[in-house]
């Protein structure tokens, strides 16, 4: 069994048969391999980091004002 | 350095992984790569955690067509805590393998007698802040085995009373440590545009033939200040700017255009290969006038300050809450370096910050994420930061429903692929469900409990972290 490599973010991830069944397992997998291409520094550049956004946790690169949707 | 002399590398970016592709299908437009061997990184948990290296990533730029830099921006060279050990050991093996003709890093600090910064500062501009910097570009260039140049950092600071001018303290460090200078035009820029003097000044002052490399970026306006944010293209003055001096350049290896992964996608790829045309341009301006060599220029180096306690002070107030009174310059560093530590969070914990921001709200989120940067100093890996507000939130969050069950998964995975190790997460709930909810833009019902486990299997992090 293996979990993807680092580099490659969108080969899946096996993981081995839980005790109860997890209902979807594609949400853990892009969990992990987004979490494994992400361990590294942060690269150079002394700006506003505009990774704090999540979808529903968004910045504007413009403004930097920060909203909660939904 | 008087005797190294630069290969024409030619005009390229700094490399990452979103636009590697256009690396491969442009050699002849983007002639160099330059590549942070530090982001292709993984450190154990703790404050002495073993560094490893993904050789994915070494593999990945090793197979790139285009002629190599490597750049450090963890390990800046400019303050009195400048850290050495087994990362430059590990910086040295990429460079080495990636032949590259001189390694690069950052004329700044992060390390501090009051702690870790958080950020890449200003250094303390006076005679001993030069002998300081001098002592470490000697030790580093000895560490890395090959030539070495210091980039010339962005300061968001108001000059000081006494310190030494930007353009004579970058020439003062370059003849005391005998070596190369990165001109970093945007970050000169920036610190024109912020009100440190004009950048024709600074550059007036540097050796020119110690500049081997140029940077060139774009940046955006926030609370008064331009910044060095590598946030789109170069702004068209700057590139005339550019074009005018790199004529007097005689020793320049290669000029890249840097962005950040984070605003890739505003400029695409169209946008990105006009900045490489701009790069080219540019290239083919350099070196065609003679420059004016000389002897060391003398200068009034009057500023006695001591750099340690500078720069205590100056982390001290950027760790502290806001002071009545305090240079604007100091809020905006604060908020630099909590956008970064959010960064980080938000890379390795999103689904735990996502159910924090719809059960808190907006404001009180970032009072909770407050409170914890000022307990917990700022590590340099984002691992070692997912770790930290992890083990804060379990004993000091809000005891918020499933927020354990998503520790669990998000916050164990990044401790088993930081250890390098295979393990077993267990959770209470299905953790599928709860981020399934979250993704859907809701909040996860009522879930039944369960002894729910999965296991990463072998771990290809570790794996991955072979020597290459």
């Amino acid at each position: 069994m293996s979990i993807s490599p680092v580099r490659s973010k969108a080969q899946p991830v096996t993981v081995a048969l839980p005790q109860k069944d997890i209902d979807n397992l594609d949400h853990v997998h892009k969990i992990v391999a987004s979490a494994l291409g992400k361990l590294g520094c942060g690269r150079c550049f002394s700006g506003f980091d505009i990774r704090f956004r999540h979808g529903d946790l968004v910045v504007n690169p413009q403004t930097f004002e920060v909203n909660v949707l939904g | 350095m008087p005797g190294f002399a630069a290969p024409g590398l030619g005009p390229g970016a700094v490399h990452c992984e979103a636009i590697h592709p256009l690396f491969l299908a442009h050699p002849d437009l983007i002639r160099v790569a330059e590549i942070e061997p530090s982001s292709g990184w993984i450190k154990a948990p703790g404050p002495e955690g073993a560094i490893r290296s993904n050789a994915l990533s070494l593999e990945l730029v090793a197979g790139l067509p285009q002629a190599k830099l490597v750049h450090g921006i963890g390990w800046p060279v400019g303050g009195t805590v400048c850290r050495t050990g087994a990362a430059l050991d590990e910086q040295k093996r990429w460079a080495d393998l990636l032949d590259a003709p001189w390694t690069s890093e950052h004329l700044s600090f992060n390390d501090s007698a009051a702690g870790p910064a958080g950020f890449l500062l200003p250094p303390a501009q006076s005679e001993a802040g030069i002998a300081v910097a001098a002592a470490n570009i000697r030790a580093r260039t000895a560490a890395l085995g090959r030539p070495f140049a210091f980039e010339t950092g962005v300061n968001y600071l108001a000059p000081r009373p006494g310190e030494i001018p930007d353009g004579d303290y970058f020439a003062s460090v370059a003849e005391a440590a005998d070596c190369l200078i990165l001109l970093d035009l945007h970050n000169l820029w920036a610190n024109a545009r912020n009100g440190r003097g004009p950048i024709e000044r600074v550059l007036a002052a540097l050796p020119p033939e110690r500049i081997v490399e140029i940077h060139l970026a774009g940046g955006l306006e926030k609370d008064g200040y331009w910044l060095d944010a590598h946030s789109g293209p170069v702004p068209p003055a700057l590139i005339d700017l550019a074009r005018d001096f790199v004529q007097g350049l005689p020793n320049l290896g290669a000029i890249l255009f840097e962005i950040s992964p984070q605003f890739l996608e505003a400029l695409g790829p169209a946008g990105f290969l006009r900045q490489m045309e701009s790069m080219n341009d540019l290239w083919e301006k350099a070196g065609h006038r003679p420059a004016s060599f000389g002897q060391p220029v003398p200068r009034p180096l009057r500023s006695a300050e001591e750099p340690g306690t500078y720069e205590a002070a100056l982390v001290r107030a950027l760790a502290g809450p806001p002071a009545p009174g305090e240079p604007a310059a100091v809020a905006l560093y604060r908020t630099l370096v909590s956008s970064f530590r959010n960064g980080a969070l938000a890379d390795l914990l999103p689904y735990t910050l996502r159910l924090l921001a719809r059960h808190l709200g907006e404001a009180a989120l970032e009072a909770l994420l407050a409170d914890y940067r000022r307990s917990e100093p700022p590590p340099l890996f984002p691992a070692d930061e997912a770790l930290a507000f992890a083990d804060w939130l379990l004993a000091n969050g809000p005891g918020l429903a499933y927020l354990d069950d998503l520790l669990a998964l998000e916050g164990g995975i990044v401790r088993l692929a930081s250890e390098g190790r295979d393990g077993e997460l267990r959770f209470r709930h299905d953790p599928s469900a709860i981020v399934g909810a979250l993704a859907a833009g809701g909040l996860p019902g009522d879930l039944p409990e369960g002894d729910y486990r999965f296991r990463l299997g072998r771990d290809a992090v570790s794996e991955a972290s072979a020597a290459a």
